[in-house]
């Protein structure tokens, strides 16, 4: 009793730190003064109609969304092969390297990694640093252990290697295995790791700031810039981030569904 | 497109594959004949895996060839030696339904579209799944799914077909009428199959021939009846069935030298220490007043019923004995009674275990 008593204090305290910021930032963006009070004073629609009139803003929403979305496919594009290979080869030495590179967002600091990125690109006459392409980059290395590791435990759930062996006595081409087999029933893992990556690279910050530009800032950089402006507007910049972050993982989700209904029983 | 071929034979001819230094199979030789139902049983890690794979081509032999038909197939890749496989975990894919499973090598044959519904359906017919074609692998039972990977396999007309302990993960009713059913499927399709199993009772109820394999050699090839009535060395004596094996000398004069006892041998054997192989069944109650030489005098001290038999364990002198007996109207025995025990010359084997000194380093 107690103990259940302690666990559900535990959850609502949870909550309580996701939830309630969130839901000050949703009041804040529809208050018109927000100084000196515990809760914002008046109601305005203000900030949402000055968030959608500069070109400025939209254009960086646009620029997340399009450097998320490229995330994504790249990452796709990347894992499935790796993942792939590695499994197949069953080689110890593969997967212990894979097993490092994991670890390597976590444990190399992205502001390592951005500071790295801008001495690496910048040559005087050509430089890299401002370009979304830098960018796009730096999150698909940021954000790759994030698409592989779910992918990495899908293919060994679905035993890959006995349904290669299947496809193999069948004498099905490479192609049609990989097109018919293979991302069929990956789809649940590269579903998650979707989800996973796209959400790391819409709200990424530390990156972001160092290496766009004034013409490529993303939708995170002009929300922090904001802040210091007006916490109103900054408020509803923050919750257009969070709901459109919202909508495109439902519709990834959805979206994936729609595919993988059959093996939907696949849980990571 | 690739026309139906009769099914074909199988030849190892002085197989070996070895992984790191140790051998996983070696010298290994055997051919199976076309049409054929081939078990191989033997110890877990003894090599049946290994060599199986070597014939659907997953594995390159480091020694010997292996043929199909008249054909060398070392260097001929799996996806071209059209031999089919059944797993022990079925291997369906989970993402299409039986129907689709069955039809997916079909299609990858570029079979017309006709072919591929009629096979499709004629296949899940006989496997008898007809009924369940639209659903998934995930909604069926263990013995289900394995008819559905065997109709799969068997769509695309293999020349061989191959199957890796298919039925060891089912449990034993379903497993023991899969097995016929597979033994069915084989005789009416007339395919070679070459069967993995542990499970000597299996290999022995539904095989042509068993080859039994023991640390990567075979120990012994041949019909059911030859494994178990002639056991080649003590090993296949003890793993095929169910034996008393009497530690005992031979004297070379067609005795048998045990506790005393002189048995009296169908044939003479070389003179030396040996072991007398007995199958409980063949031990009988002797009949009062009969003195021969094969009696034994023992002693009541266990006893298992088993359904059609009852197997009683006798002690001779601290040396268990099991005699199996019908289960007919007045047969049966007390615990703690003494008995005479006899058998004929020749239901009782010689063997002088040669390979027990086999060199090690055969894995
Ligand atoms: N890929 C591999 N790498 C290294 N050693 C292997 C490999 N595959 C098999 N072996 C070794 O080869 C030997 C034979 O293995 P195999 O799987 O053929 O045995 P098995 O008779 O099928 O056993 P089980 O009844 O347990 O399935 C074993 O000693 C095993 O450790
Ligand atoms: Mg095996």
């Amino acid at each position: 009793m107690l103990k259940r008593s302690f666990f559900s204090s535990l959850i609502i305290l949870y909550f309580a730190f996701v939830l309630a910021p969130l839901f000050l930032m949703l009041l804040g963006s529809f208050g018109e003064k927000w100084f000196g009070t515990l809760l914002p004073t008046g109601f305005t629609l203000d900030w949402y109609s000055q968030l959608f009139g500069k070109a400025m803003y939209v254009r960086a929403m646009l620029m997340s969304l399009w450097v998320a979305a490229l995330t994504v496919l790249f990452n796709a594009l990347v894992s499935i092969p790796a993942v792939y290979a590695i499994h197949v080869s069953g080689s110890r030495k593969l997967r212990t390297v894979f097993d490092f590179c994991m670890l390597l967002p976590i444990a190399i600091p992205p502001v390592v990694m951005g500071l790295g990125l801008i001495q690496a690109f910048n040559w005087s006459g050509f430089s890299l640093v401002g370009r979304w392409q830098l960018l796009l980059g730096a999150h698909v290395v940021y954000t790759l252990p994030f698409m592989m590791r779910p992918l990495m435990s899908n293919i060994e759930m679905i035993r890959w290697s006995l349904l290669e062996e299947a496809c193999l006595s069948l004498g099905v081409s490479f192609g049609t295995m990989v097109r018919r087999v293979l991302v069929p029933n990956l789809l649940p893992g590269l579903l998650s790791g979707a989800l996973m990556t796209f959400a790391m690279s819409l709200g990424e910050f530390q990156l972001a700031v160092m290496v766009t530009g004034s013409a490529t800032q993303t939708f995170p950089v002009v929300l922090y810039q904001a802040f210091y402006v007006n916490t109103g507007f900054a408020c509803a910049a923050t919750t257009l981030l969070v709901l459109v972050s919202l909508m495109a993982l439902t519709g990834i989700v959805l979206f994936g569904r729609s595919f993988s209904s059959s093996i939907s029983d696949i849980n990571l | 497109m690739m026309g139906p071929e009769r099914s074909v034979g199988v030849a190892l001819e002085g197989i070996g594959k070895r992984y790191g230094s140790a051998w996983a199979v070696r010298d290994i030789s055997l051919s199976v004949g076309a049409g054929e139902f081939l078990s191989i049983v033997g110890p877990s890690g003894c090599g049946k895996t290994t060599l199986l794979r070597l014939v659907a081509g997953f594995v390159r032999p480091d020694e010997g060839t292996v043929r199909l038909g008249e054909q060398p197939v070392n260097d001929v890749p799996v996806r071209e030696r059209r031999v089919g496989l059944v797993f022990q975990n079925y291997a369906l894919f989970p993402n299409m339904t039986l129907y689709e499973n069955v039809a997916f090598g079909l299609k990858a044959q570029n079979r017309s579209a006709t072919e591929v519904r009629r096979r499709t359906s004629d296949l899940l017919e006989m496997v008898g799944m007809a009924d369940r074609a639209q659903s998934y692998p995930r909604q069926l039972s263990g013995g289900q799914q394995q008819r559905i990977a065997l109709a799969r396999a068997l769509a695309v007309e293999p020349r061989v077909l191959l199957l890796d302990e298919p039925l060891s993960a089912l449990d034993a009713k379903v497993r023991n009428s899969l097995r016929f059913e597979i033994k069915r499927i084989q005789r009416d399709s007339g395919i070679t199959m070459i069967y993995v199993t542990h499970d000597q009772e299996e290999a022995l109820s539904i095989s042509d021939r068993v080859a039994l394999m023991r640390k990567g050699a075979l120990e012994q090839v041949g019909t059911p009846i030859e494994l178990y009535s002639d056991p080649c060395s003590l090993f296949a004596a003890d793993f095929i069935g169910v034996s008393n094996l009497l530690k005992g000398e031979s004297d070379g004069e067609g005795g048998f030298l045990w506790k005393g006892h002189r048995f009296i041998l169908e044939t003479p054997v070389e003179r030396g220490p040996a072991s007398l192989m007995i199958r409980p069944e063949r031990l009988f109650l002797a009949p009062e007043g009969v003195a021969g030489a094969n009696v034994i005098e023992a002693l009541v001290q266990g006893r298992v019923f088993l359904g059609p038999i009852t197997r009683f364990s006798c002690n001779v002198e601290g040396e268990p004995l099991l005699l199996d007996l019908l289960n007919v109207a007045g047969a049966g025995l007390k615990v703690g009674e003494r008995v005479r025990l006899h058998f004929e010359p020749s239901d009782s084997c010689v063997l002088q275990d040669l390979k027990e000194t086999v060199p090690e380093g055969v894995n």
